[in-house]
This record gives C-alpha cells, sequence and structure tokens, in this order.
C-alpha cells in the first residue's frame, strides 16, 4: 500500500540523497555502513530479471561478498578506480511503500562520471528494500537495473 | 595509394614495435590479413541450440549472423542484403520462423540465407535467386561446439590450424562437463575498451601481471581465506605453453597436481553432496584418473589466434573495432548434466573477476587504456617481450614451455602475427 505520508516520503527520500551522497563521494564505508547485517546486492546483466543461479549478474552478492568488494576499493590498488571517477547523481521519481517495519522503495537515477579527462553518463532504476530501525533505515535488499544491462560497459567500478 | 608496410621491420624476437598498436593502415592490414583469411571463430553451437535460433556475430568488423536451420544444421551468413546492403538481422539474438527479412526492399532469406521472397519480382528482366543467397564464408567447420569460418578457401583444415594441443586443451574445458557439453547460455559481460585488440590478446595469457594489475584482488583473497596465492610468482611452479599457430597457454597442470593442492581440491569437491554427485559422474564418464586430472586442471586457460580466449568459466570473444577501440564478449558456459550448485560456484567466481563491476577485469582494461595513451611516445619505441627467452624449452609435442611469468606466449602470438601479416592481400 502506497503511503502518502509527506513525513515518510521525505525521510525516504532524504535516505536515497544521503545514500547517493556518499557514493558520489566515493565514501566505500560510510555506504557500506548502510547495508544491513543480512542483505543482498544485485545489478542484474543481459535482461531485468532472472534466475541468477543459473544466469551471471554484473554483481550478485550477499554481505561476506559486498564487504570484500568494499574492502578491495578500500585498498587504493584498485587501478580502475585509482584515480577514482569524479561523480554527481540525480535520484528522482523515488516511489515508496510501507509495510511495518519494512519499506519498499524504487527510485530513478542518472550519474555522470568523469575520469581520465572522458565524460560518462549511467542512467538506472534502483528497487530497495529498506528496514527501519532506531537509527533511521538500513538497506536488505537493493537491485540496481542499468540501462545499459546489456550493451558493452566501459567504466563502471564506482559506486552503483 | 598507401606505402605498403614493411612488417619485418615491426616485429623481431624479443620486441614489438609500437607502430602495431596505434597505426590505423595495420588495422586495415589486420582485418584483410587475419580476419578475412583465416580461420575465426564465430560462436558456439549451444547459443543457437532450436531450430530457427540466431545470435549476431562479427568475422573482423563484419556483421554475420549464426544460425540454425530446420533441419538442424548451423549457418554462417554474412549479415547484408544482397540487393542494396541493409543488414537483414537487427536483434543480437532471438528465434526466427521464417529467416531474416529486409526491411528496406522487403527482400527475405531462409535461415539458411537462401532468398526466398522478392518483392514484384516481374520488374527484374533475369534475376536468378539461387546466386542471390546472403553470402557465407567459404568454409565453416565446428569443434566441440565452437565454430570457425574461414572466408576464403581455407588453406589448412580447421582440426590442422587448431592443431593437437590446442585441440586438448578445449577437450579439457569441454570434459569438465560428464557428458563433454558445454552451453553458452548463461549471459555474457560485454567491455568496451579503447585500445588495440592484440592488448587484450596479450595479456589473456600474460602470467606475469596478476600479482601486480590484481594484487587488490589477490590481497583481499588472502585477507578473506588466510590463504596466499602463490601461482604467478617467479618461482611457482605454473607455466606458460606456446601451442603453435599463435594459440598459446597459461598451464595450470603441473601446478594444480601438486600435493596437497591437489588432494585439498578434490576432498573439498567431495564434502558437499552436489559434489561427491558431480566426482562420482565424473568418475563414470571418464574413469578415476582421467576425471580427477579433468577436476584437477580444472578446464584451461588459451588463446586460439586471432579472437577466442577460453579460459576458467568463460569463453571470451574479440571483436577489433578500430586500431584502437575493442568490445570483449566474456560468456560463461553451464556444464551440461552436473548439479545446479556446481554452475552456480563458476557463475559467482566468474562475476567476482570477470564481471564489469567485479574485482579484476576493469583493472586489466585500465592497463589497456594506458598502453594504448604510452605507446603515443615515440622515441623509444619498442615494447619488450624479452622474459625468459634464455629458459624456454621446446617439448616433444612441439610446443614451446617456460615459466608462467615468461612472454613465451606473447613471443609465439607476435612470431605468428608477422607470419600471416607478411603474406600479400
Amino acid at each position: 500500500m502506497t503511503n502518502n505520508n509527506q513525513d515518510f516520503i521525505q525521510r525516504t527520500e532524504s535516505f536515497l540523497f544521503g545514500e547517493a551522497r556518499l557514493m558520489d563521494d566515493n565514501d566505500y564505508q560510510g555506504w557500506l555502513d548502510l547495508w544491513d547485517q543480512e542483505c543482498s546486492y544485485w545489478i542484474p546483466s543481459n535482461q531485468e530479471d532472472y534466475d541468477p543461479k543459473l544466469h551471471i549478474s554484473i554483481l550478485y552478492c550477499d554481505r561476506p561478498m559486498l564487504e570484500q568488494h568494499i574492502a578491495r576499493l578500500l585498498e587504493g590498488k584498485a587501478f580502475a578506480q585509482s584515480p577514482k571517477s569524479r561523480l554527481m547523481r540525480s535520484v528522482t521519481n523515488v516511489m515508496a511503500s510501507q509495510k511495518g517495519t519494512t519499506i519498499d522503495v524504487t527510485a530513478n537515477f542518472l550519474v555522470t562520471g568523469i575520469r581520465s579527462h572522458q565524460q560518462h553518463s549511467h542512467a538506472g532504476r534502483s528497487e530497495y528494500q529498506l528496514r527501519e530501525c532506531d537509527s533511521g533505515f538500513l538497506i536488505q535488499k537493493k537491485k540496481v537495473i542499468l540501462l545499459a544491462l546489456d550493451e558493452p560497459q566501459d567504466n563502471v567500478t564506482f559506486l552503483l | 595509394m598507401r606505402q605498403s608496410i614493411n612488417y619485418d621491420d615491426l616485429v623481431k624476437p624479443d620486441a614489438v614495435h609500437g607502430d602495431v598498436y596505434t597505426d590505423p593502415d595495420i588495422f586495415r592490414d589486420e582485418l584483410q590479413r587475419i580476419y578475412a583469411n583465416s580461420w575465426v571463430y564465430v560462436g558456439h553451437e549451444s547459443e543457437v541450440p532450436n531450430a530457427g535460433d540466431f545470435k549476431r556475430s562479427t568475422i573482423g568488423t563484419q556483421p554475420v549472423i549464426l544460425s540454425r536451420d530446420k533441419q538442424n544444421k548451423v549457418h554462417v551468413l554474412f549479415n547484408r542484403c544482397r540487393h542494396r546492403a541493409a543488414t537483414v538481422c537487427q536483434e543480437d539474438c532471438g528465434n526466427s520462423k521464417k529467416g531474416f527479412r529486409c526491411d528496406y526492399h522487403g527482400w527475405v532469406y531462409g535461415l539458411d540465407g537462401a532468398l526466398t521472397i522478392v518483392p514484384y519480382e516481374d520488374g527484374y528482366e533475369n534475376l536468378d535467386k539461387s546466386q542471390l543467397a546472403l553470402s557465407k564464408p567459404t568454409a565453416v567447420d565446428i569443434y566441440r561446439g565452437f565454430v570457425f569460418a574461414s572466408m576464403p578457401e581455407p588453406k589448412i583444415t580447421l582440426q590442422e590450424s587448431l592443431g593437437a594441443p590446442t585441440m586438448a586443451q578445449i577437450d579439457y574445458f569441454c570434459d569438465l562437463s560428464p557428458e563433454g557439453e558445454v552451453m553458452v547460455q548463461a549471459g555474457a559481460a560485454r567491455l568496451l575498451y579503447n585500445g588495440s585488440w592484440k592488448l587484450q590478446m596479450e595479456n589473456s595469457i600474460d602470467g606475469y601481471h596478476p600479482n601486480f594489475t590484481h594484487q587488490s584482488f589477490f590481497s583481499t583473497l588472502t585477507r578473506m581465506t588466510g590463504i596466499r596465492l602463490d601461482t604467478f610468482d617467479g618461482g611457482s611452479t605454473a607455466g606458460i605453453r606456446a601451442l603453435g599457430q599463435g594459440n598459446t597457454h597459461i598451464d595450470y597442470a603441473s601446478y594444480n597436481h601438486e600435493s596437497p593442492r591437489k588432494e585439498a581440491k578434490l576432498n573439498g569437491l567431495k564434502s558437499t553432496s552436489w559434489g561427491r554427485e558431480y566426482y562420482d559422474s565424473m568418475v563414470s564418464a571418464y574413469g578415476q584418473e582421467r576425471a580427477e586430472d579433468i577436476i584437477v586442471v580444472g578446464g584451461t586457460h588459451m588463446n586460439v589466434f586471432p579472437n577466442l580466449i577460453v579460459l576458467g568459466q568463460q569463453v571470451r570473444t574479440i571483436r577489433p573495432i578500430k586500431h584502437d577501440k575493442t568490445e570483449v564478449e566474456l560468456a560463461p558456459v553451464l556444464l551440461k548434466g552436473v548439479p545446479d550448485e556446481l554452475n552456480t560456484e563458476r557463475l559467482r567466481q566468474f562475476e567476482q573477476f570477470y564481471s564489469p563491476h567485479g574485482g579484476g577485469i576493469h583493472d586489466d582494461i585500465e592497463m589497456f587504456n594506458r598502453v594504448q595513451e604510452g605507446v603515443q611516445c615515440t622515441m623509444d619505441p619498442w615494447l619488450i617481450f624479452q622474459r625468459g627467452l634464455h629458459r624456454e624449452k621446446q617439448l616433444p609435442d612441439g610446443t614451446v614451455s617456460s615459466q608462467v611469468t615468461d612472454e613465451t606466449s606473447q613471443r609465439a602470438m607476435w612470431q605468428h602475427w608477422l607470419k600471416v601479416m607478411q603474406q600479400n592481400d
């Protein structure tokens, strides 16, 4: 059920905008802290939906794998992000609904990055399942559907 | 008329001139002398499993269609209407009952390329439709599902072109399935970079770079598992091999067979119920000795000149676009007749290193971009491929072998490239 409560929408948006800022700032640790201890993060490849057991993904990970992914980026020797991308993204078209402490959210994003003097844009839609807790929201699930999910990718090694 | 290039001046036994990565004229010669003049990998049979299935591919920069007709025969068709040259197939892959229709003037071709419909045919005085099928490469041949095509009449057969050592490696890759079949049906990652296609070929069988380009991946792995991977150390017992015809191989066989690695791998596999099930099916398919060898060696890691790489879980295709632009398609395979858990585990392993958001391949791509920029400096134009030249050995099967970090593989690739490029158009 869509909850039109203004305060609820505002809090959800403000969480997404905060997340966007952490990703734009390449703040890997700060972004990891937004995730729940049990979580799943999926960026599908080639098509929007399928069984990830028998089809590859651009990323498909649980909490331990997400930590490994972030640890590698934090080390400073991930050369595709050394130097890092300069990033700026807009998050729009936010829709959210709440059931108990669980919030389902979808939002579109457009991220522009500059690296090695080349500017690239990537568009997509993110689907979240958030959990409300004392400190605010935590990400339980996130699925990022890139517009170019079936195209040759350039450097998309920044946070999505 | 441009001056013809003297290729002898560009490739030495231990060095390569920077022009081979930057000169558009050399790229044009490559398309003609390599891609339009020898066996080239087009796709895998399993990508078009059913009658009517098709997939777009390329021979060099030329668009082709891999299709399967109603008699179950696989075809390679040039994607160019014989009338006024528009492409007749737009979708990357799919299934078509009727074949391919050119949307420009409505000419229709069958799945085997035969021209079936010409609208308002009575407007032509003498149109012989049988002479106007979609063009085909002169020869198409298949080894273990890998479809190759040769535009001119091939000077040697596909089997001669691959050679026994290369076929043995493809066998290792396919025999990981107890039914001996791999299926390229799990999607693909596609990457684009601003550099020569040869940079990807050099890099795929480069055992010197992993400890440096991929140090973030390996150190993360060490933190997670407590094990430091020493495969690519200067003293590692892993090898590098030149297989003939410019085909090359990183050889983990003896390294993987060493104790306790071998036992750890087999016992690890047998510790899960699905792993045990897989092990048993492999033993009944191949006998214990060969089954354990296949499992322990774990597939292959090889280049098939000019555009196929068979590596770990994947089939990788190189698509040259320009002298400084290349697309790479990385398609992990599913093993036929194994528990889903094994295929899933292999897909997750693939993603960790090879997906566009994973921990490995983009650091390679970063290096290709850096080489393509660096090679613009022409004061000292030679790239050095000298490593291990003094210690490589010819083996009884004709292959040349050396330590894994040696540049035996790149030297073999470049010597073959030179031989092919010296042919005149």
